[in-house]
């Protein structure tokens, strides 16, 4: 809702993505979090005495990447600060972060409101960042372990401007924002491994107001669903505060999913003064135009480059490009197998029929690209019908097989020799005698169980087209 | 064999050449000398160790490294792997690092021997060596005086025959005042020069490594091992080449203009010292160098800027001591985390490193960002500029290091900021000084002058202060 109580929400965003880099931020340890406990750590990010920073250049590179993909102006000039607090998961007691000059600034993303309306969401910044440790609370023996293997790992922090109303937008703006960083290469944003991480800041103001109201902060959201509740509960809250004449404390606040309300997350603290200054044992970021440049050429086709392709180009609908571009492995998948076939839309209903259906949670597809390429063109050129297509790609499904060896081997060509097929037609139609008197006088279902008893006849090969045209042919004599 | 401690490390190291004496002979008689000193100048000595790392060398093939068989000792705030380094801290007290310094493993690789870890201020902070968790260290020309600091234990161990040459590192004059108080050569290198991977911070943009040595050739020589680029320290200087900076050491100074400050004569500096640097300047005059009067920036507003940007850095390099990974945990009972952070840190660190955690913490704060530390990080610039300009003048500054020739033990500076006037701006403007004691007093303390030259210019350094040592060493005194 936009509207209530005559006032209005003004939403802004952080979210935290983890960038794809073999190693972390500031030092050599690889950058994988399914590993042991504290087996991805040196000395550098445990922040032993005596040790120092190193940038990682390709969390440059990628940070860059994004700015191009989000539309913003990259900063040739950009520093590391010291964001200094303490907390057990922040070994140096500080964050390199960037806070004066961000890598880039001045974006925006185009995203489809509710109205189906283009609304342009304002970026402020991106920057680059380190990752803390993970904390794990043990409530039964009152043990807190942590797991260094987070700390250190480069972070984008990607910041809009507070443009967003309503929480279906910015549940948009998420969606889009991911898309656009797994498609760049940027991140691979699995939200469930915590690799893109969303905080809200919102306040509310009355609707002819442009004062900005006292603003909270909403943190540790960790799906779309309960963003979207999460500020619904919190903009409904802000108001009711307010009309019943009380002020909106500014303060940190975690969402309750079960209670659907927010309680805050802090018992004190909030403005924490975390006395920013240069980083002293990092050189600037020097990004010159050529730089720039080369990162822009090396940007891959994003999901709406895709989307526009697939329906101007291949003249899918709007609904199957969708379906496509959803997800990047799929559509990378897709444009595997047209290296292979023309046939691109029995090549879409195969995918978002077959192989959604096959697929499993590790988001494995089990059928080579070459070989489902092959059954979508065997298809439309009538080799196997639609069904033996279906069929074949469940039968093909993690098995190392050719479809063309396949479908010799078990005979699974279709019959296109009209002749044959009119004699099993015949054959049926005097099988079937009753079903033809059902016909003839007004049951149009009596004719499917003709059709059906032909297919099945036929062991499912015959041409289909050609049965239906023969049957009717038959049955209108 | 007269006494091997005596050698400078040039003697050393073609002593071992000319198989006199072998390393594990000289490494047991400095071992010997350091079991009967009472100095307090060592924390750790690596006995073992050294003498069996002597042995290996003694009996290994290759017998080229640069500095092979010198014995040396490195300040307890250098990291060296499996040996405790302590930056002379409750809080370090048991610390053991899991890898060398940079600058270590350069000088094990160049075949010279670790005696041991030498006694500093905690963490850096003081100028006495008095202010250290293992007790104060003494100096050897008088024990009832301080050595000065933070470097007073490598300082007071080359004084004292303990070591052939050690590592100090300088903040805001670290390596330089306690050479100077302990009559040996110090060394404060152009920042970035030296790689300070491995050394425990205290103020990133201001903490230089350096060798403390007895002549001047020595400090050329162990320069040359260190000034190499590490990829592991981000402002290490890239690398151009191999630096052989005791090349052209004996040129002389024809030519050279030398910038005598006109504002350093006040009251606070001490007469033998006023009348030292007179005298060099009188020196160099003569070997065909030119005196040019230049002006230090003020000195007070320095050392302000100093004391403000070296805290703040200070607080936050500091703050990584939170009981958590290593380091000194309160065994007090504690109810909740900021509990635990509080008494570990007031009981782990000693007052004055708390004070300037504390200060350091306050001029970054939102109340005073602005008034302090964003006014400091501008006058250091401007002051940057003034030495730019005064060095499109001259190639050397001469002047002293330090305001006294001595400090009694338990001396209270009423304002150990002011003390630092001659040191300070060096490292605010990474700019390298070298300090070299040229006399003595009558009750025998050492007289010492310091030259500051632009940065990178290590090499005009080494051939004034080459040529001051010379000469009187030739026994025309001051």
């Amino acid at each position: 809702m936009k509207i209530y109580k005559g006032y209005r929400a003004i939403i802004g965003l952080e979210v935290h993505a983890e960038l794809c880099t073999d190693t972390k931020m500031f030092c050599r340890c690889k950058t994988s979090s399914d590993d042991e406990p504290n087996s991805n750590i040196c000395p550098v990010c445990m922040a032993f005495p005596g040790s120092l920073p190193i940038t990682n250049t390709k969390a440059v590179e990628l940070a860059v990447t994004a700015g191009i993909a989000l539309n913003c102006k990259i900063n040739c000039y950009s520093r590391f600060d010291r964001k200094n607090y303490f907390y057990p998961d922040l070994p140096k007691a500080y964050q390199i972060t960037q806070f004066y000059h961000p890598i880039c600034e001045n974006g925006f993303l185009d995203i489809k409101t509710q109205d189906n309306e283009i609304f342009r969401a304002g970026i402020t910044r991106i920057h680059l960042e380190e990752d803390a440790g993970k904390l794990f609370h043990d409530i039964s023996t009152n043990i807190t372990q942590i797991d260094f293997n987070r700390s250190g790992v480069p972070l984008i922090e990607i910041v809009s401007e507070p443009c967003f109303n309503n929480s279906a937008d910015v549940v948009e703006y998420l969606k889009k924002l991911r898309s656009v960083l797994i498609y760049s290469g940027v991140s691979k944003c699995r939200m469930n491994k915590g690799e893109f991480r969303c905080d809200v800041n919102i306040s509310v103001q009355k609707q002819d107001d442009t004062t900005l109201g006292t603003r909270t902060e909403i943190k540790n959201l960790n799906s779309f669903k309960f963003i979207q509740n999460a500020i619904d509960a919190e903009f409904i809250r802000q108001v009711d505060l307010l009309c019943e004449g009380n002020d909106v404390i500014q303060q940190t606040l975690r969402f309750d999913t079960v209670l659907c309300k927010t309680f805050p997350m802090r018992s004190k603290e909030n403005s924490a003064d975390y006395r920013y200054f240069p980083e002293p044992d990092l050189k600037p970021v020097i990004v010159d135009v050529s730089y720039i440049q080369n990162c822009r050429r090396a940007l891959p086709e994003l999901a709406d480059a895709r989307f526009k392709r697939y329906t101007e180009k291949y003249l899918l609908s709007d609904t199957q490009a969708d379906a496509l571009t959803q997800n990047k492995e799929i559509s990378d998948y897709f444009e595997q197998c047209l290296k292979y076939t023309q046939s691109t839309k029995t090549l879409c209903d195969l995918i978002t029929g077959e192989v959604f259906r096959l697929i499993d949670d590790k988001f494995v597809i089990g059928i080579s690209a070459e070989n489902l390429a092959c059954i979508a063109s065997f298809c439309d050129n009538a080799v196997i019908n639609a069904s033996t297509a279906k069929r074949l790609v469940s039968e093909l499904w993690n098995k190392n097989l050719s479809t063309e060896q396949y479908i010799k081997d078990n005979d699974l060509e279709q019959l296109n020799d009209e002749e044959v097929i009119r004699k099993i037609v015949i054959c049926v139609l005097e099988q079937n005698s009753k079903a033809v008197g059902d016909f003839k006088n007004g049951k149009v279902n009596a004719k499917k169980t003709i059709v059906g008893a032909v297919m099945a006849k036929s062991k499912g090969k015959a041409n289909p087209v050609i049965v239906q045209k023969l049957v009717d042919d038959f049955l209108s004599n | 064999m007269s006494d091997l401690t005596k050698l400078d490390v040039r003697q050393i190291v073609d002593g071992i050449k000319d198989k006199q004496f072998s390393c594990a002979e000289i490494t047991s008689e400095y071992l010997k000398k350091i079991s009967l000193s009472s100095l307090n100048e060592y924390i750790t000595v690596c006995k073992e160790d050294v003498i069996s790392k002597a042995q290996k060398l003694d009996n290994s093939k290759d017998k080229n490294g640069i500095l092979f068989g010198v014995p040396f000792c490195v300040k307890d705030n250098i990291c060296t792997r499996g040996i405790k380094t302590t930056c002379a801290s409750k809080m370090l007290s048991d610390f053991v690092p899991v890898g060398d310094a940079f600058c270590v493993s350069l000088l094990n690789d160049s075949g010279a021997l670790l005696l041991g870890k030498t006694n500093m201020d905690e963490f850096a902070m003081g100028s006495t060596s008095e202010i250290s968790f293992f007790g104060t260290v003494k100096n050897p020309i008088n024990q009832n005086f301080s050595t000065g600091g933070s470097s007073g234990g490598s300082a007071a161990s080359v004084s004292a025959f303990t070591s052939a040459f050690s590592l100090g590192s300088d903040t805001g004059g670290s390596i330089r005042q306690p050479s100077a108080l302990c009559s040996v050569v110090g060394l404060k290198p152009t920042y970035s020069l030296i790689s300070r991977n491995g050394l425990i911070a205290y103020a990133s943009s201001l903490d230089t490594i350096g060798p403390i040595t007895r002549t001047v050739y020595d400090s050329a020589l162990i320069l040359s091992v260190l000034a190499k680029h590490d990829a592991n320290d981000s402002t290490s200087r890239a690398s151009l080449k191999d630096t052989h900076y005791t090349l052209g050491i004996e040129d002389g100074v024809k030519g050279l203009k030398i910038g005598v400050p006109e504002d350093i004569f006040f009251d606070g500096v001490d007469e033998d010292i006023i009348k030292a640097v007179t005298s060099c300047a009188e020196i160099l005059k003569r070997g065909g160098a030119q005196i040019v009067p230049i002006k230090l920036y003020n000195p007070e507003i320095t050392a302000s800027v100093y004391s403000v940007i070296s805290c703040a850095e200070a607080s936050s390099n500091l703050a990584r001591y939170d009981a958590i990974r290593y380091g000194y945990c309160s065994d007090k009972k504690v109810q909740n985390l900021d509990e635990l952070y509080c008494l570990s840190r007031s009981d782990g660190f000693g007052e004055v490193v708390k004070k300037r955690i504390l200060f350091g913490t306050y001029v970054l704060s939102q109340e005073g960002y602005e008034k302090y530390y964003k006014k400091a990080v501008q006058i250091r610039s401007i002051t940057s500029d003034h030495y730019r300009q005064v060095f499109s003048v001259c190639d050397c500054i001469l002047c002293p290091t330090y305001p006294k020739v001595s400090l009694p033990l338990g001396y209270q500076d009423k304002n150990p900021y002011l003390s630092d006037i001659f040191t300070v701006f060096q490292n605010l403007c990474h700019l390298p000084a070298i300090s070299l004691s040229v006399g003595k007093t009558t009750s025998g303390f050492p007289v010492s002058v310091q030259l500051t030259s632009n940065s990178f210019r290590e090499d005009l350094l080494f051939k004034s202060a080459y040529f001051l040592e010379q000469y009187i060493k030739g026994g025309v005194g001051v």
